[in-house]
C-alpha cells in the first residue's frame, strides 16, 4: 500500500509529536505544510488549554465555596444570635458595650464573608451576570440612596451630579448595585469628617461612565494597580475598618458585566474611581474572569488558543 | 507558559569601533508575559520603550539577545520567515491607524488574513466586529469615520488573525482622552473576552493602570 508521499509522512510525524507532547512549528514559509503546522500548533494549545481550565475551575469551586459558605456562616450566625440574646439580658453598661461590640464586629464579619462567596461564585461561573439594557442614572441614585445613611453618620456630604436624559447601558442592576455601593462605600470610609463624595455620569460613544470622586486622603501612584487587588489594604489604612474584599468584588462585577473600571487619584486631594458601562446590549453571558491571585489575572474564555 | 519571552534583550547605537559613544537603547530585558495577560510598559520618552516594542515585534532586530513567541525563538528565524511569522503570530496597533484609505472597515479588517490567503472565521470576525461596536460601519470608508472609531478598526483587524499577541503602542496618542477611555476599554474588554495576551506601551500612567500587570523602563532597563 503507497503511503501517500512526503506530505502524508510529515503529517504522520507532527501527529507522532503531537501525541508525544514535543510539537513544534518548524517551518515558516508559505507552504502548505506549514500553514497545516501552524493550525496543528493552535489546535493543540487550545486542547492544552482547556483541560487546565477545567481543573482550575473545579478546584476553586470546591475549595472556596464549601468552606467558605458552608464552615463558616452557619458559626456566625450564631455569634449574632447569642450577643444579640446577651443584649437583651439585665447587664450593665460596661457589659452591654461590650456585648454591643461583639454584635458589630459578628456583622462585619459576617459582610466579609457574604463578599467572599459572591467573588467566588462569581470567579467559578455558578453565578452569571445578566447584563440587560438600563438607565445608569437609576444604578446611580439607588446607590447612592442606600449610602446616604453612612455618609451622614461620618457628615459627609454625598451628591449626585447627573445631566438630562437617560444613560442607557448594558448591565445587571442588582449586581452593578453592589459592586456602585462598595465603591461608594469605600470613598466614605476614606473620605475625613466633613468632606465630600460625589457621584456623576456621563455618556461616551461606546461606553457609559460613572465617577465617583471623593475628598479624602487619595492613593499614592504606586498603588493604584493594587487597589482591585483582593484583600490589599494601603499600609497607612491599617488601622481603619475595611476588608479590602469590596473594591475587587466590585471590579469582578463590573467585568462581568462587560466593562471596566479604574481609579485616579490625588495624594491628599482625594480620588475619582470610574466603572465603564458597555452600551453594546450583549445577549451572550460572559463569565467574570477567573484571578489566579490578587493583582495576576487570567482570562476564564478563550474560544481557541492563540498560536 | 509565557506566550512571550525575551533574555536579555540588547540594542545598542553606534558604529563598533568608531570612538563614538555607543546608545544602549535597551540594555539587558529580562521579561515574561504568560498567555492572556495583559501587559504595560510605561517610562518617559527615550528610555527604551519603543525599541522594546519593535523586538518584540521583530520589527527589528537586536544587537543581543532574543524573543521567543511562543517558545519559537523569532530572531532565529531568516527575515522571509519572521515576515510570515510576524503576520500571523502577532498584532499591531499603532498610534496612526494605518488603515488602507480605498477599503471599506470590513476589507481592512480582513486584510492581514487575505494576506496569508488565510480563510477568515466569519462568525469570529462578526463577534470582533459587534464587540468594537463597528456593526454598522462595515461598509464605511476610513476617512468617514472618527480618529476612535478608526482605532476600533485598527483593534478588529489585529484581532481578526488571532494572534498569539498584540503590540499595542500608545493606541490613544491621537484621541482624546473621551476617544481614548473608549479605545482602551475596548481593547480591554476585547482582549478579556477573547483571552488575548496584550502588550501596551504607553506613557500614560492612567491608561496604564488598566493592565493586568505594569512595567517600568527606564535608561534600557526593567525597574521595579
Amino acid at each position: 500500500m503507497r503511503t501517500g508521499g512526503k506530505l502524508a509522512q510529515r503529517l504522520d510525524a507532527m501527529l507522532d509529536d503531537a501525541l508525544a507532547g514535543r510539537f513544534r512549528v518548524e517551518d515558516y514559509d508559505e507552504s502548505l505544510l506549514s500553514k497545516i503546522e501552524s493550525k496543528m500548533a493552535k489546535l493543540l494549545d487550545a486542547a492544552d488549554l482547556r483541560q487546565t481550565r477545567i481543573e482550575d475551575e473545579q478546584r476553586r469551586v470546591h475549595s472556596l465555596i464549601s468552606d467558605i459558605s458552608h464552615q463558616t456562616r452557619t458559626p456566625l450566625a450564631n455569634v449574632s444570635l447569642y450577643a444579640q440574646l446577651l443584649l437583651e439580658q439585665d447587664l450593665d453598661e460596661p457589659q452591654a458595650g461590650l456585648a454591643a461590640q461583639i454584635l458589630a464586629n459578628a456583622d462585619k464579619l459576617g459582610f466579609l464573608v457574604q463578599s467572599l462567596v459572591n467573588t467566588s461564585r462569581l470567579e467559578s461561573g455558578l453565578i452569571r451576570m445578566a447584563p440587560r439594557p438600563a438607565d445608569a442614572r437609576e444604578l446611580v441614585r439607588a446607590a447612592v440612596a442606600g449610602c446616604l445613611a453612612d455618609a451622614a453618620s461620618k457628615d459627609i456630604r454625598l451628591a449626585i451630579a447627573l445631566g438630562d436624559g437617560p444613560l442607557l447601558a448594558s448591565f445587571d442592576p442588582r449586581w452593578c448595585g453592589e459592586a456602585l455601593v462598595n465603591i461608594i462605600d469605600n470613598a466614605i470610609k476614606y473620605t475625613p469628617q466633613g468632606g465630600q463624595v460625589t457621584v456623576g455620569a456621563e455618556s461616551y460613544e461606546m461606553f457609559v461612565r460613572i465617577d465617583v470622586s471623593d475628598t479624602g486622603r487619595g492613593i499614592r501612584e504606586a498603588d493604584l494597580p493594587k487597589v482591585f487587588g483582593r484583600f490589599w489594604r494601603a499600609e497607612e489604612s491599617a488601622d481603619d475598618p475595611g476588608s479590602g474584599v469590596g473594591l475587587y468584588l466590585a471590579r469582578q462585577i463590573i467585568i462581568g458585566c462587560g466593562g471596566y473600571i479604574k481609579a485616579q487619584s490625588e495624594p491628599g486631594l482625594g480620588s475619582v474611581f470610574s466603572v465603564f458601562l458597555s452600551k453594546m446590549k450583549d445577549d451572550r453571558k460572559i463569565p467574570a474572569r477567573t484571578v489566579v491571585q490578587a493583582g495576576r489575572a487570567n482570562t476564564s474564555q478563550r474560544p481557541e488558543g492563540p498560536l | 507558559m509565557s506566550i512571550l519571552r525575551t533574555t536579555d534583550l540588547k540594542k545598542h547605537y553606534g558604529s563598533p569601533g568608531s570612538d563614538a559613544v555607543s546608545v544602549r537603547a535597551l540594555d539587558g530585558v529580562d521579561l515574561a508575559v504568560e498567555r492572556g495577560e495583559f501587559v504595560s510598559v510605561v517610562g518617559s520618552s527615550g528610555s527604551g520603550k519603543s525599541t522594546l516594542l519593535h523586538l518584540l515585534g521583530g520589527l527589528d532586530r537586536p544587537t543581543a539577545g532574543q524573543v521567543e513567541i511562543g517558545g519559537q525563538p523569532i530572531f532565529a528565524m531568516r527575515d522571509d520567515e519572521l515576515t510570515i511569522f510576524r503576520r500571523r503570530h502577532i498584532g499591531f496597533v499603532f498610534q496612526s491607524y494605518n488603515l488602507v484609505p480605498v477599503l471599506t472597515v470590513e476589507e481592512n479588517i480582513l486584510l492581514p488574513l487575505e494576506l496569508d490567503r488565510a480563510r477568515p472565521d466569519g462568525p469570529f470576525v462578526d463577534q470582533v466586529i459587534a464587540m468594537l461596536g463597528l456593526s454598522n460601519r462595515r461598509r464605511s470608508l476610513p476617512d468617514q469615520l472618527s480618529g476612535g472609531q478608526q482605532q476600533r478598526v485598527a483593534i478588529a483587524r489585529a484581532l481578526a488573525a488571532k494572534p498569539a499577541i498584540i503590540l499595542a503602542d500608545e493606541p490613544t496618542g491621537n484621541l482624546d482622552s473621551r476617544g481614548g477611555m473608549d479605545v482602551m476599554g475596548l481593547l480591554k474588554i476585547s482582549g478579556e473576552r477573547f483571552g488575548q495576551t496584550i502588550v501596551l506601551i504607553t506613557h500614560n500612567p492612567e491608561i496604564a493602570q488598566l493592565a493586568d500587570r505594569t512595567i517600568r523602563i527606564e535608561d534600557g532597563r526593567i525597574v521595579l
